[in-house]
């Protein structure tokens, strides 16, 4: 079975509660989809960069 | 039978976007495990991310509207040890899942393999339940 489609049976019960989440669901995880090849050290570094101003932004805080 | 239309019209959906969306096919040198392994904690953080920046966004319309989505965005939030730091707990969960990827990524054993699935199965049912507070948030906010 294709990954994308073990994927979407995986979350249909989230999928069809939410009723408007799946062209959602899938372009998000379509992106992931399209690669091809494991990350490079780049693409490491990149991915811990993007957890590092996560954690710095505002959006990552509990209220005051 | 508005609900058999409206079922209908999902799996119509569901069945034109599961034609129409290709998965790249691997490089012959990728691990499948890793990669897939790489995917999901770049999903998480996606949906994480977005859950967020959105509640942030709408942080008094969402306290006063839907509280218990924002309990679950604080909780998202919540500072806890990781690696000898404070960090969010949606970090943390990621983090987690990531250093037993690198881990794998740096000796594929079945240990580690093993290690591997547990931690991004943990991450996936968080990230599941953030996609589900997220849809809730967007019906809220459109």
């Amino acid at each position: 079975m294709a990954p994308i489609v073990s994927l979407i049976l995986a979350n249909l019960p989230a999928i069809v509660k939410s009723g408007q989440t799946v062209v959602e669901f899938v372009r998000r995880e379509r992106t992931a989809m399209t690669q091809s090849g494991e990350w490079t050290d780049a693409d490491e570094r990149a991915f811990a960069d993007l957890l590092v101003a996560a954690g710095r932004s505002p959006a990552w805080q509990q209220d005051k | 039978m508005k609900f058999l239309a409206r079922l209908l019209a999902r799996f119509v959906a569901l069945c034109a976007v599961v034609t129409f969306t290709g998965c790249a096919s691997l490089e012959p040198s990728a691990d499948a495990v890793a990669v897939r392994a790489e995917q999901t904690v770049a999903t998480a953080f996606n949906v994480f991310d977005a859950f967020l920046n959105l509640e942030h966004a709408n942080r008094d319309l969402v306290k006063a509207k839907a509280p218990q989505v924002h309990t679950f965005a604080e909780w998202l939030r919540e500072p806890v040890p990781e690696n000898g730091a404070m960090v969010p707990r949606g970090l943390s969960l990621i983090q987690s899942a990531n250093r037993v990827r690198l881990a794998y990524k740096s000796n594929r054993t079945p240990d580690n393999h093993a290690s591997l699935q547990a931690a991004l199965s943990a991450l996936a049912r968080a990230a599941n339940e953030t996609q589900t507070q997220l849809t809730a948030l967007q019906t809220l906010t459109r």
